[in-house]
């Protein structure tokens, strides 16, 4: 009976876990988060943006990097373990890497959106890399939702941006080709007007909520029987734990970007037709002039491939290349396959296009 | 011309298979030889395998299916409205009555959030406050320390030179560690008492 057992034991930790992440409304603070395995100073904090210096220890390349992470989740899945960490691999490269920690917004942020992060968060954050490191333009690699962000940032400020990468980037949402999305499309824009009247942010719970339903049998079964049947591997515990609490760290979407990401983004795909509007300018593809590199997960089942693709069409880039890399959405930035190929590969194509110097 | 078999009728076929065939199949073979777990466990796995991908199939079709999107679409945005209508009802009908009770109200409870808020900033200042303060008052110890340390081997060195001036050797009044004050020489005595 020790299969049983064993599983309803996983099954009841998790519970246990959820039960937890109930009571504190999902919401994940930065207390929460797993300890970082890379050490970094925190070079700014402003706003809604607490920017992390990690640093080589070879540098190689003067051009640093600046890893523009989603708002949903805590970050430290770009750092989970030694041996699987992102920060990791960039600096091994010789990068130096300044990362994104976006800090949960409260009830008082529900007037973010957009041109709150881009124009002046993300802004202010990079005009902090220039003056720490004296130099005139960053590579600039966004993840998710991250990806979205750079993408804007570098369409309104291309002057700043040396090479782009993009990771999973939810950009051309006129395809259906996930089912959730079917779900989303029902949910009508008053109904999203509701949410952040009500709670002024979209919460925690709600975030949390999507994901679970995107694969509720994984969620409710699968992942602990998963644990059981890997139980022997080497890490696996360890992992899944620091996993699961990554699972449960997410945090709330500020009100007004999450009405614009709902309806100007997702139900009226603005973004991928060149009209979506921050701050009063339009943040279209095509003022995009740099290098780009789009890189998308075969296996993506929270940004479709067939989502990030056309963005490589539409930019105004003459040096611009999809990469297409045989995993998940998360799993570019934990599996074993990505760190040990996709993201050096990413790095090597940032070097041939930066400058080398100390 | 060949139909294409969909992806939950695949994994039923599998299901099927995995329980009405290879199970059964094993478990026999486990009766009659006794030795023959794994087939069970790797058969017991497929069906298992096979059900989590119905499962999955059905929660997709389920997604893609235009009633539900509507039901669980109207739902959302009912129970939201159904929301709304209760804050402001409980809001109207207790608002008055809360204070008569001695309860707080909302925005009462606003502005203690935000004093808890602007107090927790103050605290924060005020541990960095003491965090800098500790940092220094160790660093003058430490300088001080060590200016006592300087001035305890000046003296140490004085007293040196002081006794090698007398005639005395270095080891004789320094043993390195405790530099001590100079001795008186001892012109009056031939021995030294032990």
């Amino acid at each position: 009976m020790s299969l049983f057992n064993d599983i309803a034991g996983h099954w009841i930790d998790g519970a246990v876990r959820t039960l937890g992440a109930i009571g504190r409304g999902f919401g994940s603070d930065i207390s929460a988060d797993a300890a970082p395995v890379t050490p970094y100073d925190v070079i700014y904090k402003g706003g809604k943006v607490s920017l992390r210096h990690y640093r080589a220890r070879n540098r190689i390349h003067a051009t640093p990097i600046v890893l523009v992470y989603a708002l949903i989740k805590r970050p430290f899945i770009l750092d989970l373990q030694p041996g699987k960490s992102v920060i990791e691999t960039l600096l091994k490269q010789g990068f130096d890497v300044y990362l994104t920690d976006w800090i949960p917004p409260t009830r008082e942020d529900a007037w973010r959106g957009f041109d709150a992060y881009v124009n002046q968060d993300l802004d202010n954050a990079i005009r902090a890399v220039q003056t720490a490191e004296n130099v005139a333009q960053v590579h600039l690699i966004g993840y998710c939702l991250g990806a979205l962000l750079s993408l804007i940032y570098t369409s309104l400020h291309q002057q700043n941006v040396r090479n782009l990468i993009t990771v999973a980037a939810p950009f051309d949402m006129s395809g259906r080709d996930l089912p959730i999305y079917h779900l989303m499309d029902r949910i009508d824009e008053s109904a999203i007007e509701l949410i952040t009247r009500i709670h002024g942010n979209c919460p925690a719970w709600m975030v949390n909520s999507m994901f679970t339903a995107m694969s509720p049998t994984h969620h409710a079964l699968d992942k602990f029987v998963g644990l059981y049947r890997n139980a022997e591997r080497d890490g696996y515990a360890e992992m899944f734990d620091l996993f699961e609490r990554w699972m449960s760290s997410d945090v709330p979407l500020a009100g007004r970007l999450f009405t614009e990401l709902t309806g100007d983004i997702f139900k009226r795909n603005l973004m991928a037709k060149g009209e979506f509007k921050v701050g009063g300018r339009v943040a279209d593809v095509k003022q995009i002039t740099c290098p780009l590199l789009n890189v998308i997960g075969e296996m993506d089942d929270v940004v479709h491939p067939k989502s990030s693709l056309p963005l490589s069409e539409k930019v105004g880039s003459a040096d611009r290349r999809n990469l297409t890399f045989p995993t998940g959405h998360i799993g570019v930035a934990v599996s074993a396959g990505a760190l040990k190929k996709m993201w050096p590969e990413m790095g090597a194509w940032l070097a041939d296009r930066g400058q080398v110097g100390n | 011309m060949s139909k294409q078999k969909s992806p939950i009728m695949d994994d039923l076929g599998k299901l099927i298979e995995a329980t009405w065939i290879d199970l059964p199949a094993a478990a026999a073979r486990r009766l009659t030889t006794g030795d023959d777990k794994g087939a069970v466990h790797e058969a017991g796995w497929k069906a298992y395998d096979a059900l989590v991908r119905i499962s999955n199939e059905a929660s997709n079709a389920l997604y893609t299916n235009r009633a539900f999107g509507e039901v669980a679409g109207r739902g959302i945005g009912l129970a939201l409205r159904m929301r709304r209508v209760g804050d402001a009802v409980a809001a109207a009908v207790f608002g008055n009555l809360w204070p008569a009770i001695g309860l707080p109200t909302g925005s009462e409870i606003q502005a203690l959030r935000n004093d808890v808020r602007a107090l927790s900033g103050d605290v924060e200042a005020l541990r960095e406050e003491v965090r800098t303060a500790s940092v220094q008052a160790s660093q003058r110890i430490e300088e001080r320390e060590r200016s006592e340390d300087r001035a305890t081997i000046d003296r140490g060195y004085a007293a040196v030179r002081s006794a090698e001036s007398q005639g005395a050797t270095p080891a004789m009044v320094w043993n390195g560690f405790k530099p001590a004050a100079p001795r008186k020489s001892r012109r009056g005595k031939n021995s030294v008492a032990l």
